[in-house]
């Protein structure tokens, strides 16, 4: 079984159009006009499949906030009533609309394939271009932000580096990774264990380097980094094989278990299911870990329940859904 | 336990943040979780890191500058962090130039150009460009090589008359 500390790459393109305000100077109707010549561009553009379009208007709480889980929109866009959200080539790119930006072109792809995704960006940007974009010789793509100006990319890779982490190893590595631009987070932060030991590596630079050089050091700082989390491994099973088996697979009986789950512990047993997966010690789908990962989220649970729940319920319905999901392929 | 980082609400979310190496682990309200959870979808601390770019430098005196197209003026740009459009780069552009090359190290777009030219964008004309130079010499307070640049420009000048 291929293991997976890359999860996932991501690139996202910042852009705006020439003659309209940036969104947070925009006036009555302006929203509209830019999301109708996005429209326009993407329904005339060969090669990128059917362009499906969703305003966040039409969407409840709930559902903005299921977008935000799954990482397909920002927290700032699922509060913008006149945000839309576009997918386009089967989910694998996606544009927000009137975000801080006019538009923001993501692509996101599993595994360690940044240069797949900018390809996939680049695709989408040159079929949108042709709305007349803001850009300026010395200062590239113009955007409401001067951090993002320049190539407008962010280019990021998310890690799962659960024995680097035990180790205690991940603040040197972010330390060398911050010395050439690049920067390294935890996410889904609600607490040192609850991130599930999930790191999420992007560039800082945006001017005075092309993409094809920022994709490639950041290539190369994700390999790096993976091949110090593959020693972290074979280091920890070296001191101790059998407690650290015993440890994960103890995760996987309580996941198997357990009738009541916090979002922090959930995380946590996830992220040693797929330690214990990676190392061969239990057969798992990682498809089914990363579905449900999506599925276990707060915002998800609601949307599943399509009532308010108390935090003990939450709970009791995520340890259900954990069970169901992991008999089914137990 | 109040948010820790308004100090106005009750906080209710333990949350870690490990930037660059530095973990920093707070109580927060639901407010500020989502300022953070922002950045961390953005992967950049936009408006503060400006915020203090400007404190830092201390130099107050607000120009008195309004883009002609949006109707932004500096000291709302200071405070947001944030342009109003396309034209505000150029009525900024002084004021952009210390903060740019700041954060990038290099103030000149390497990358993608609209239009499928994959290449360099054009050399610009060279007195233009001494312009900019000069521009970037008074920024750094550089007054020696900015009256340098002013005579070359100024020569120049007469050549094309
Ligand atoms: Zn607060
Ligand atoms: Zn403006």
């Amino acid at each position: 079984m291929p293991e997976t500390i890359a999860l996932t790459s991501r690139i996202r393109l910042a852009r705006n159009y020439e003659d309209i305000p940036f969104p947070p100077r925009m006036g009555e109707g302006m929203a509209q006009k830019v999301l109708d010549r996005t429209m326009q561009s993407l329904n005339g553009a060969s090669g990128l499949g059917a362009a499906h379009m969703v305003r966040m208007a039409e969407l409840s709480q709930s559902a903005r906030e299921e977008l935000v889980e799954q990482h397909r929109i920002s927290p700032e866009l699922s509060r913008k009533d006149d945000g839309a959200l576009v997918e386009l080539m089967q989910g694998s790119v996606y544009v927000m609309v009137n975000e801080e930006d006019h538009l923001r072109i993501q692509a996101i792809l599993p595994g360690l394939s940044l240069g797949e995704a900018l390809d996939l960006a680049n695709r989408t940007d040159d079929a949108l271009e042709k709305g007349g974009y803001a850009f300026d010789d010395r200062y590239g793509y113009l955007t409401a932000c001067p951090t993002n100006a320049g190539t407008g990319m962010r280019a990021s890779v998310m890690l799962h580096l659960p024995a680097l982490t035990l180790l205690s190893q991940i603040g040197p590595i972010i330390r060398t990774v911050s010395r050439i631009g690049l920067t390294v987070r935890g996410i889904y932060g609600e607490g040192s264990q609850a991130n599930g030991n999930m790191y999420q590596l992007s560039n800082q630079v945006t001017l005075g380097r092309n993409e094809s050089e920022i994709v490639h050091a950041l290539d190369e700082a994700a390999l790096q980094v993976m091949q110090r989390e593959r020693e972290a491994r074979a280091s920890m099973l070296d001191r101790n094989a059998l407690g650290t088996e015993d440890r994960l697979l103890r995760s996987y009986g309580i996941l198997c278990n357990a009738r009541r789950m916090t979002l922090r512990e959930f995380m946590q047993r996830i992220s040693d299911l797929r330690l214990a997966m990676d190392l061969g010690f239990v057969e798992v789908d990682p498809k089914t870990l990363d579905d449900l990962m999506l599925e276990a989220q707060p915002a998800a649970i609601l949307r599943r329940e399509g009532k308010p729940l108390s935090d003990e319920e939450q709970n009791a319905k995520r340890a259900d859904l954990v069970r169901a999901a992991l008999e089914a392929v137990g | 336990m109040m948010c820790e980082e308004c100090g106005i609400r009750e906080a209710t979310i333990h949350f870690t943040t490990i930037v660059n190496g530095h973990s920093r682990e707070l109580m927060l309200c639901s407010e500020c979780l989502n300022k953070h959870k922002h950045q961390m979808w953005d992967g950049i601390p936009l408006g503060e890191l400006l915020q203090g770019f400007w404190k830092e430098n201390g130099k107050e005196e607000t120009p008195q500058l309004r883009c002609p197209s949006c109707g932004m003026d500096y000291e709302e740009f200071k405070n947001s962090g944030r342009l109003g459009c396309a034209q505000c780069y150029r009525t900024f552009s002084q004021q952009l130039e210390p903060v740019l090359s700041r954060l990038h190290g290099r103030v000149r777009h390497a990358g993608k150009v609209p239009g499928g030219q994959k290449a360099a964008p054009a050399e610009m004309d060279p007195v233009a460009k001494l312009k900019q130079e000069m521009e970037q010499a008074v920024a750094k307070e550089d007054f020696e090589r900015a009256a340098a640049l002013r005579d070359q420009i100024k020569a120049l000048q007469k050549e094309a008359e």
